[in-house]
């Protein structure tokens, strides 16, 4: 079948299975951001923007998405530098994993104006260095 | 892990999607896909055919005191009624919020479902279009059992219709934050001169499905909003209870919580 979407404001269609996940599709045209972690829609490493909203990709079907805008951590502008800035200088990583899942939630969150606790309550870490991720957040 | 293979079938309206649906056996719809993928990836459902019913724009509306199968749950969360904001933003984490939708939840009709609670405490009306046209389902013979409904083949939910209560209440008891309910009570009342005129109790965790406390609100009923009286319904709630045990709790522990749940879902009314 076939699928429209906006990538991080650059228009792609694709012709792939209705069985595609969102997440293999975006990682196999090389959006590698995209971590599936646990691809059971729990941990959020596979979250991204889709029209401004997160969502976990591995439980989406690209099918879903025809016609939408997506936005990954490849994505560039003011806001995520200044969020990849915080996450630098505060450490916001340790094994890196769900890093992210983490910096596209944040750019939601910072966007969006959400509750920083309550925003990242879908992604996680499992080791657990929440502190430092809501401290970046924080300052931006 | 993919799922399995399967035809796709994007509808334009609900009687297209009526009709794919009951004219394909096995054929299952697709609203927000956070429970149907799941199962999907885990091949507990193989389907020859989804339809995916997000191209039928009249399921997509949020009003006062009718709400659109295809409602999602981000957007109940800024809902006019107190109890949906209150459920809204307990289900799942912002992501599935973003996806999930009221009607879809209310069909795969998970036990735990946060949606069975709240209908069933506003008396909601599901309205379903099937085969042969509209009907009207009670929401308390809605829900048959586990992920078991009262939808017939071909048939879909395309509404959902309740009064919003004066006051309400929802407390979910589970053991992370984003976590489906071990317990959970969802409370709705009209409380006139300190006495509970109107009230209703339904439970997630009391018994194989969600179910309204009956006993509890009988107790309730009439009576005067004092603590004394809401411990004594709370009490009432381990009795009418029969709560499976299951990987996450067993039915005893089920029943203490249960009673909590009650008694602080009363007090916040």
């Amino acid at each position: 079948m076939k699928i429209s979407l906006k990538i991080n404001g650059v228009d792609y269609t694709v012709y792939t299975e209705p069985r595609m996940l969102l997440s293999d599709l975006l990682r196999r045209l090389g959006f590698k951001s995209v971590k599936v972690g646990c691809d059971t829609a729990t941990c959020g490493a596979c979250t991204v923007l889709i029209n401004g909203r997160p969502v976990k990709s591995c439980n989406v079907l690209a099918a879903q998405v025809d016609g939408a805008e997506i936005i990954t951590v490849e994505h560039s502008d003011e806001v995520l530098e200044k969020i990849r800035e915080a996450f630098r200088r505060h450490h916001a990583a340790q094994c890196g994993f769900c890093t992210s899942g983490m910096l596209i939630t944040a750019y939601y969150i910072v966007k969006r104006g959400v509750d920083i606790k309550e925003g990242l309550g879908g992604v996680l870490c499992r080791c657990t260095g929440y502190q430092n991720i809501v401290e970046a957040i924080k300052e931006v | 892990m993919y799922p399995p293979p399967f035809e796709y079938a994007k509808a334009e309206t609900l009687e297209e999607a009526v009709t794919l649906l009951s004219n394909t056996e096995g054929a299952v719809a697709l609203a927000g896909g956070q429970s149907l993928i799941p199962l999907l990836k885990l091949r507990i459902l193989s389907p020859p055919l989804v339809v995916d019913l997000n191209g039928v724009k009249e399921l997509r509306f949020v009003e006062s005191d009718r709400v659109g199968a295809l409602a999602r749950h981000y957007q109940l969360e800024e809902h006019s009624c107190l109890l949906l904001r209150q459920v809204a933003k307990r289900i799942g984490d912002p992501q599935i919020r973003t996806m999930g939708t009221l009607g879809g939840s209310l069909a795969h009709a998970d036990p735990r479902s946060d949606w069975a609670a709240a209908m069933l405490a506003v008396d909601a009306i599901v309205t379903a279009r099937g085969p042969s046209g509209f009907r009207e389902i009670p929401i308390d013979i809605f829900f048959k059992g586990p992920y078991t409904t009262a939808l017939e083949r071909g048939e879909l939910i395309t509404e959902v219709k309740f009064k919003c209560p004066p006051r309400s209440s929802y407390v979910k008891i589970s053991r992370r934050h984003n976590d489906f309910a071990i317990v959970a009570v969802a409370a709705a009342a009209a409380i006139e001169e300190s006495h509970f005129q109107w009230v209703r109790v339904a439970a997630l965790g009391a018994a194989e499905r969600p179910v309204r406390l009956r006993l509890v609100e009988e107790r309730l009923q009439g009576a005067p909003v004092r603590e004394d009286v809401i411990i004594e319904a709370a009490e009432a709630a381990k009795k009418e209870a029969l709560p499976p045990s299951d990987l996450w709790a067993s039915g005893e522990y089920r029943r203490a919580l249960l009673a909590v749940a009650v008694k602080r879902a009363l007090a916040q009314l």
